[in-house]
């Protein structure tokens, strides 16, 4: 295990550390850690209190899971990573779960509800979703002038190739030369390109529900913000994809073995990700500001019985197979829907199956290491 | 144009729908050609029935103040500015549907007392607010314009 295998899986938990502790500033005020209140509550001190405890709750689910990690290293290097992730999930989870509920309980014993206009509230206009075609013909590009270099260079390529690479940067699998093996990277990432692309128009059916406390003006802005950032995101993702088969499939044909674009290629692919999702938050954060604009009049319907644990939503009357997360930002999935059981089922089956690929494999590795 | 519902209210929310769309109009906040959400799109961002929102549309549709085609989707067909409408008997003529319920609003007014004078300050108040915030909003060009920009 190298000092990088360990360092990277860290730094990615303290960015989604980061990200946790930020997140009730993310979601509207009048939904403080999953918990639909009236827009008149908003300033309880049982609110401040909760998202306080949530928030050292956080930090602390963060340190055990790295702390834990650091102690593992020694006795199970292959599991350490894995065991820490789960860890801090399930502490992060409890974090949430044990907060609100102090606002749950006041929400309840209070009957804030009691008296609250209740209103709907949407957008009649048409929803406009520009797709990221910008950054889908960058990557189609990109992938289209590493192939053409591909068939310029295919003649004076080995008659071995490898195909695969282990977690100490080695090569690990050798396959003969063939089409398939040089070009086959690019197509696969060129069919990941299409699939982010066309995933972008789901944007298009996905609700960013108005808030009816907040003016008209301000709804609109976050549902821009959200479905233009999410859309540019798409297209980001499917660049960098691009840019690290692309980056693989060169340096295997020019630079063979070379370690140092071994690790630009692991590195760099990372860190641009990361930036593209600072820059998504922080532009997000920018647009929904809490401001104190609200209109106040009307509030949303008190739509915490569809949110079982605050977590998972079950509504079979909400004609949606997509609604916004309840603390994130984003889209889940509506486990009342047909369509959105389906795609759970399928999804759980893929994280099912890529889990039990990698203990296979790591524990494979960690036999022989 | 942001449009409230009330879930709660007596009012069937096709009726509230229909409604909110109607006042839309007579202030201006929606012109001739402006396109509507989708019924399926406007259900989802409601969160309610897609066969109420249809509703709500259908009885828009037979107004004739709404046209769906398949190509542009529904857009709103007239507003105040295309002169009279056709049926005018509908809203002037004694026995005419509008003319009825107008007449009905006005004696629930005059049965519990308040004087006339009153409810026509009432009447003339209302139509001065929903003409002056008709005036109020940028021509229909320099809207329709505007309009796909604010929310890509």
């Amino acid at each position: 295990m190298t000092v990088f295998a360990l360092l990277f899986p860290l730094v990615m938990l303290t960015l989604v550390a980061a990200v946790m502790l930020a997140m009730p500033r993310l979601v509207p005020r009048t939904v403080p850690l999953g918990v639909r209140i009236p827009s008149a509550r908003v300033a309880e001190p049982v609110v401040a209190d909760a998202v306080r405890r949530y928030r050292v709750l956080t930090v602390f689910a963060w340190a055990s899971a790295v702390v834990l990690c650091l102690i593992l290293v020694w006795f199970a290097p292959a599991l350490s990573v894995l065991v820490a992730t789960l860890v801090f999930v399930a502490l992060q989870v409890t974090a949430y779960i044990t907060s609100r509920t102090a606002i749950q309980r006041a929400k309840r014993d209070e009957d804030w509800y009691a008296g609250a206009t209740v209103r709907l509230a949407a957008n009649l206009q048409p929803t406009h979703v520009r797709p990221p075609a910008g950054w889908f013909a960058a990557a189609l590009v990109l992938l289209l002038a590493t192939a053409a270099i591909g068939v310029a260079l295919y003649p004076t390529l080995p008659a071995t190739l490898v195909t695969h690479w282990g977690a100490d940067g080695r090569p690990d699998e050798l396959a003969e030369k063939s089409v398939w093996v040089v070009f086959g990277p690019l197509v696969i990432a060129a069919a990941v390109a299409l699939g982010l692309f066309a995933l972008s128009f789901t944007l298009r059916i996905s609700p960013v529900r108005a808030t009816p406390a907040e003016t008209p003006q301000r709804n609109r802005a976050r549902a821009a913000a959200l479905r233009g950032l999410s859309s540019a995101l798409l297209g980001q993702l499917g660049l960098v994809i691009a840019l690290e088969f692309a980056w693989i499939s060169l340096s295997g044909w020019l630079l063979p073995g070379s370690s140092s674009a071994m690790l630009t290629g692991t590195i760099v692919p990372v860190v641009l990700i990361v930036v593209a999702l600072a820059v998504f938050i922080l532009r997000f954060r920018r647009a929904v500001r809490p401001e104190d604009d609200s209109k106040g009049d009307a509030d949303a319907p008190d739509d915490d019985r569809y949110w079982k644990a605050g977590l998972i939503y079950v509504n079979p009357d909400d004609p949606s197979f997509l609604v916004q997360k309840r603390f994130g930002v984003g889209w889940t999935l509506n486990f009342g829907h047909p369509l959105g059981i389906v795609i759970a089922v399928v999804l759980l089956a893929i994280i099912v199956g890529l889990l039990g690929y990698g203990i296979l494999t790591g524990t494979h590795q960690g036999a022989h290491s | 144009m942001q449009i409230e519902i009330d879930p709660a209210s007596d009012v069937p929310i096709y009726q509230q729908l229909r409604d909110r769309v109607v006042e839309g109009i007579a202030n201006g906040e929606l012109g001739a050609g402006d396109a509507l959400a989708s019924v399926r799109q406007l259900a989802v961002e409601f969160g309610i029935n897609v066969a109420t929102v249809g509703k709500g549309y259908d009885m828009l549709r037979q107004e004739g103040l709404v046209r769906t085609n398949r190509r542009s989707g529904s857009v709103v067909a007239r507003g105040p500015h295309d002169g009279a409408p056709e049926n005018m008997d509908v809203y002037l003529h004694e026995g005419g549907p509008w003319y009825g319920r107008l007449r009905t609003l006005l004696a629930e007014a005059v049965a519990q007392g308040v004087p006339d004078h009153r409810i026509t300050a009432s009447v003339a108040s209302i139509l001065s607010a929903f003409a002056a915030s008709r005036s109020a909003q940028p021509n229909p060009a320099a809207r329709s314009a505007a309009r796909p920009k604010e929310d890509r």
